[in-house]
């Protein structure tokens, strides 16, 4: 097991190689050398038969099709997935038109027309948008400080032992515990109605983050961190250009789990303590009973996650396009 | 010691012309002093490399072989500093190496470029991380010693097997180390890419008056490139032999037919043979 070495080039290093000085002797001679060894130059007449010129062997892109021919080709499945999508509404609409009550009871079930009239109404009321918007906003702080914090964490956690030793316990112990069994604490430990329910979105998110985030430091290959110490990379170096990037992959993945518990956290704690947020709307409605705004709630709440979710595939993509490739060149 | 580092100037003619064996080079020299490595193997100590007393002057082109499990790796993991000795020490030129310098860079056997850098920024690493001032004008000029510059801008992942070696000999070479470790390089490739990577090798070490340790599992390979090759014995591994290679260079393909070659070569066979059958003996009991 590789573990902290201390950092490789101390100013007073002999072998520390001064840019200055070398450089330009270097350059130009590595030029010349260069030069030379390249096929076909005139010193080069004893030396055997050049390779081949290479070829690429993963076409980084398919062939682009016309946006015809696409739409086309996903009809099929735009077309069963309408299906599975209408069938379901249609259960729902002739459930509640019935009333059917078989142990599962839709007598108040509010039915798919009278949830579309209230949206409509919903649609012009600048309340339920403040109610999204704050829960957007807790979801920002409270997955935002958790991604900072967890991938810190993670990286250092899973690169120093010591670092492990003093603070993996804890995390042990804690993690276990639901975010939402923080609920009456979290109101106890934090000024404002406001902070808590951050800190329980956060909380939420943060174990999945730092778990992965562990875990993708521990599964960089070992070959490559060599490879970075001998080519004099230093510890912050190491972390910041090799074990970083190549935990990346794992990061993603803690970030996607983290970012679906902690709407779960979320809608929650805004349910139980809260005031505002789309949680909130939610149980409210019930109180109220305006049982078709519950529905409304519900299905807001899945967009905005889905929404969520997609923004982290997207940044994801953004940040890793040498994963795009690979998957090309292992087909 | 920035004189000593820069690279020696090579006169053109000793590119065809550097028939003598061990080239004289101003750095690289590798002293091995009574170096032993012990393992600890389900708590018990497990002896890995009795003391191995080795040396290898400035600028030569060494090959290590030895049956699989012998201590190669091993050996090779303490020269670069990776791994610490339990007894013994080494030292390269007038350096004691306790912890990873970059004085030897090592290019393993596969999959070791870092996949979320493009070409260039691998290549560029390196030089990078040594305050070189232009690390991606370096990164260009090692890209195109190896022929690959055209491809500086794809990933890893986009290049067959000998071209990510070749990025590799390249981001190895691009901070201008000393002595170039290489551990079974090639032994991933098919025997065709083999030959032309072998070739391309000896054309850019003519030009770099770098060590070279080489670790294969190929006879051929071994003799055909190097100036001496170390046959090691196993468990625990030391040096068994060492047989020098007196075959002019510069050298084609064709030296695989000569005498020299073939004598060389059974010498070898039956050293190895000989430690096989050790290994053999002793699991079979
Ligand atoms: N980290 C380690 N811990 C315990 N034993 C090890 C470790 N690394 C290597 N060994 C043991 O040391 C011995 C030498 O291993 P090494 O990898 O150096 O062999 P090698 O000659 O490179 O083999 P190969 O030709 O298969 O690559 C082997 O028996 C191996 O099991
Ligand atoms: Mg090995």
């Amino acid at each position: 097991m590789l573990t902290v070495h201390p950092r490789l080039l101390e100013p007073d290093d002999p072998v520390e190689r001064t840019p200055v000085d070398r450089t330009q002797a270097d350059r130009t001679q590595a030029e010349r050398i260069a030069a030379a060894a390249l096929p076909g130059t005139a010193t080069d007449t004893t030396a055997p038969a050049s390779p081949p010129e290479p070829v690429v062997v993963a076409a980084p892109l398919p062939a682009r099709q016309g946006l015809g021919a696409r739409l086309l080709a996903a009809l099929p499945g735009m077309l069963s997935a309408a299906l599975s999508l209408g069938l379901f509404v249609a259960f729902w609409y002739f459930a509640t038109k019935y009333k059917l009550d078989f142990y599962i009871r839709f007598n108040n079930i509010p039915s798919p027309g009278e949830v579309w009239q209230n949206a409509v109404i919903l649609s012009d009321s600048v309340r339920f948008y403040e109610n999204m918007a704050i829960s957007m906003r807790r979801i920002l702080f409270g997955f935002g400080i958790a991604t900072v914090l967890g991938i810190a964490l993670g990286l250092l956690i899973g690169q120093y032992r010591p670092v492990r030793a003093l603070l993996f316990p804890v995390f042990e112990v804690l993690r276990p515990i639901p975010a939402i069994a923080w609920v009456p604490m979290a109101i106890m430990l934090w000024p404002s109605n406001e902070t808590s329910i951050v800190f329980i979105t956060f909380l939420g998110s943060f174990f999945p983050i730092l778990l992965n985030t562990i875990h993708g430091v521990n599964s960089v290959d070992p070959v490559l961190v060599r490879a970075a110490r001998c080519l004099g990379a230093s510890e912050s170096a190491l972390l910041r250009q090799v074990i970083l990037p190549a935990s990346l992959p794992h990061i993603f993945t803690g970030l996607a789990i983290g970012m679906g518990v902690a709407w779960v956290s979320l809608i929650a704690a805004e349910m139980i303590s809260g005031q505002y947020g789309i949680g909130y709307f939610t149980w409210e409605a019930y109180s109220l009973i305006e049982y078709a705004d519950i529905a409304i709630g519900m299905i807001v709440i899945g967009v905005l996650g889905l929404a969520c979710s997609g923004a982290i595939r997207l940044v994801g993509n953004a940040l890793m396009p040498w994963l795009a490739s690979q998957r090309g060149a292992e087909k | 010691m920035i004189e000593a580092l820069s690279k020696k100037e090579i006169p053109e003619a000793s590119m065809t012309q550097s028939t003598d064996r061990l080239r004289q080079s101003n750095r690289g020299a590798i002293h091995v002093d009574k170096v032993s490595v012990e393992f600890k193997r389900n708590g018990q100590a497990f002896s890995a490399l009795a003391p191995v007393d080795l040396n290898v002057e400035a600028g030569a082109f060494v090959s290590f072989l030895g049956p699989s499990g012998c201590g190669k790796t091993t050996l090779l993991n303490v020269i670069s500093g990776m791994l610490r000795p339990t007894t013994g020490s080494v030292q390269i030129d007038d350096t004691p190496v306790t912890r990873p310098i970059p004085l030897c860079n090592v290019v393993f056997q596969q999959h070791s470029l870092f996949p979320w850098m493009k070409v260039i920024d691998n290549v560029a690493f390196g030089p990078q991380q040594l305050g070189d001032g232009d690390p991606e004008g370096t990164a260009r000029t090692f890209l195109s010693l190896v022929g690959l510059d055209k491809f500086a801008t794809l990933y890893p992942a986009q290049l067959s097997g000998g071209m990510q070696q070749r990025v590799a000999i390249a981001r190895a070479l691009a901070t201008y180390p000393p002595v170039l470790l290489m551990d079974e390089p090639f032994g991933a490739l098919d025997a065709q890419t083999r030959t032309i990577m072998q070739e391309e090798l000896l054309k850019i070490w003519a030009n770099f008056s770098t060590t070279v340790i080489f670790v294969t599992h190929d006879i051929d390979e071994a003799i055909y490139l190097s100036d001496r090759i170390v046959v090691m014995r196993t468990a625990p591994g030391s040096v068994k032999e060492v047989i020098d290679v007196p075959i002019p260079r510069p050298r084609t393909p064709k030296i695989m037919q000569s005498e020299v070659f073939s004598r060389i070569r059974l010498r070898v066979i039956d050293l190895i043979r000989e430690e096989t059958l050790k290994i053999f003996n002793s699991t079979e009991r």
